[in-house]
Order: C-alpha cells, then structure tokens, then sequence
C-alpha cells in the first residue's frame, strides 16, 4: 500500500496529527517514508475533497483532522483492500 | 541541504504557498531533509504548479521546452557540408561500348571507391571520424564513411554515349570534405583506369572537387520541423496533464 492519501488519512484516522507526525506515524505502521512534497500534494489534495480539515492552532505545525466522509472514504478503500487481500492469501494458499 | 529545500519549495505556486507555506516550511526544518526529498519536493512544485496552470499555458510551456530542446539539439548536431566534384566518361575514339562491359567498369570504380582498405586509409590520413572511432569498432565507422559517400549519375551534356557521374563527400568540416573529395575522384577515376575494360574509355575531371560554402541542411526546413515538434510536444504535455489532472480530481 503506497497511496500517500491512502496513508495519510490511515495516520489521521488514529488521532490529529500535524505534518511531521504524520511522516513519523506513517513511517512506523506502513514502513514507508513520504517526502514533504509527496506528504503535502496528498493533504492539498484531500482537504480539497473535504476529506481532511485544519485543526484551530496558533502554533505554525499545523494539526489536521480526518472528516466524517474522509473517514467513510477510508472505510470503503480499506475494505476493498482487505477483498483484494483475502483474495490474494487464499490464491496463494491454493497454488 | 535545507536551504536548498527551501528555495525549492518557493517553485510551488503562490497561492498554495498562501495557504500550505508556513506549514511546510515548519515540517522542512523538523525533518531532516535528504537528496531524495530535495527532488520530491522539486517534483511536488512543478505537479502543484502543473494544477494550477490553464491549457494555453501548459501549450506555452511545452513549446518553449521543445523549442529549447530543439536548440540543444541542433547546437550538439554539426553542421554538415557536401563536396562534390563530376566525372565524365566517355568512349575512346567514338566507339560505343557494349552495355554490359560499361556496367562492370562503373562497378569496379565504385567498388575501389568504396573498398575498405581504400576508406581506411583515407580515415587514417585524415583523422576523420575521431569521435566515432573512441567508441565504435573501425568496421563500424568504415560503414558510417561509406554512407557520407555517394556515387551517382546524372544526366550528361556530353554527346550520347557518354556518361556523367558526381562523386559526393559530406562531413563536418567544408575543407576536408573538399580535401576528402579529391582522394575520392582520384580513386574512382584510378579504379577505372586500372580495369582491363579501360581502352574503351577515356576519362574526363572538369573541375576540381568543390568547396562547400553551405551546410547541407535546409535551415528554413530545419526550423520549421523544429517549430512543428515543439509545438507537438506542448500539445502532447498539455493533454496529458490535464487527463491526468482530470483523472486525480475525480
């Protein structure tokens, strides 16, 4: 799995987080490492489709926020994962 | 490296910098930025300026690209200059030669025009081919030579029997292409000389072989396709980014 929005809105689904965190978080529980350009192409791109929103902060480290249909979006692109997944697994155990 | 990140990321439009600018600036100083990164966020610039462009500029910008690829690669290509000089052959005392004899005359002067120890020689003597020859096998630039070699007949305002052949050489340089010419007609007249078929002929060389003083290229031609593919590479760019704009946005 190396959809940056994907990746982003996993990292978010478990709490605010601002930018750094999230390459930090992202880097810990899917091993890879989004570049700044990378990590904030996928944040425009999501709070453009409301799938994410800033968090109230005077601190220049902007937090961000999953949103209700960022979080219904994540449902649905998970499950079809897992499908794929179980998929894979039984056609692997299969072979 | 940091500072390097930070004037990449003043390449994002401004209106994102607006928005995102502060921010990013904050996450470049708390990671500590890489190579790799310095090129993601180049690549993330030029990705976030592509969306914020307008289907003419995006044409603009790819024109002017090719256009400057086009310089680029016009300036790396030498110019080319074609010497040429003319060879009349014409029968000995008015006799008409059979026309199959003719024909093994005209192949064995083309064949010692074009034999490779003759080219070899020549390449040797002259230093040609220095660039080709640091990296391909001599056979190879033997074959290159022969292709800027040509033989052919032309039309010939001699009287009937005669026939008329420009013998061309075409290379970098305008004084050993003529240089290179006159080794050239030396040779081909000699093969025809040498052959048992010779008393049926005498040769004739009007003119030393010429100097070229032009490049052989059409430049209006040259510019005009250079024109014709930049703008094909603008229209090209402009579409796919915006199919693939389309494609993200949906």
């Amino acid at each position: 799995m190396s959809d940056p929005t994907l990746l982003v809105l996993s990292s978010l689904a478990g709490g605010d987080k601002h930018g750094y965190a999230m390459m930090e978080d992202i880097e810990r529980f899917a091993g890879v490492r989004l570049g700044p350009g990378t990590l904030y192409g996928a944040i425009t791109r999501l709070e453009q489709r409301g799938w994410i929103r800033q968090v109230n902060s005077k601190d220049r480290r902007q937090p961000y926020t999953i949103t209700g249909t960022g979080r219904e979006h994540l449902q649905d692109q998970l499950a079809n994962l897992g499908r794929v997944v179980r998929a894979g697994m039984r056609r692997l155990e299969n072979a | 490296m940091k500072r390097a990140i930070r004037f990449l990321a003043r390449l994002y439009p401004s209106s994102w910098r607006r928005r995102y600018g502060a921010e990013f600036d904050a996450l470049l100083e708390d990671a500590a930025p890489s190579a790799r990164d310095a090129f993601d966020v180049f690549s993330g610039a030029l990705k976030m300026q592509a969306t914020t462009w307008t289907f003419g500029r995006i044409v603009l910008a790819g024109v002017v690209t090719g256009i400057l690829m086009a310089a680029a690669f016009s300036v790396a290509l030498p110019a080319h200059y074609l010497s040429h000089s003319f060879v009349t052959l014409m029968p000995a005392d008015g006799s008409s030669p059979a026309n199959e004899s003719t024909l093994q005359l005209v192949s064995t002067m083309e064949q010692s025009v074009f034999s490779r120890e003759f080219l070899t020689a020549v390449i040797h003597e002259h230093n040609l081919y220095w660039r080709e020859r640091l990296r391909m096998p001599l056979d190879d630039v033997v074959e290159s030579m022969r292709r800027d070699i040509s033989v052919v007949p032309v039309p010939s305002s001699e009287n009937g029997n005669a026939f008329t052949f420009v013998v061309q050489f075409d290379y970098s340089d305008p004084r050993v292409a003529q240089r290179v010419n006159e080794e050239l007609t030396s040779r081909f007249v000699e093969g025809g000389l040498n052959s048992q078929l010779t008393s049926h002929w005498t040769f004739r060389v009007p003119d030393a072989p010429s100097l070229p003083l032009k490049p052989t290229t059409n430049r209006a031609r040259l510019i005009a396709l250079r024109l014709l593919a930049a703008l094909l590479v603008g229209l090209t760019l402009a579409t796919a980014l915006r199919v693939r704009h389309g494609k993200t946005a949906s």
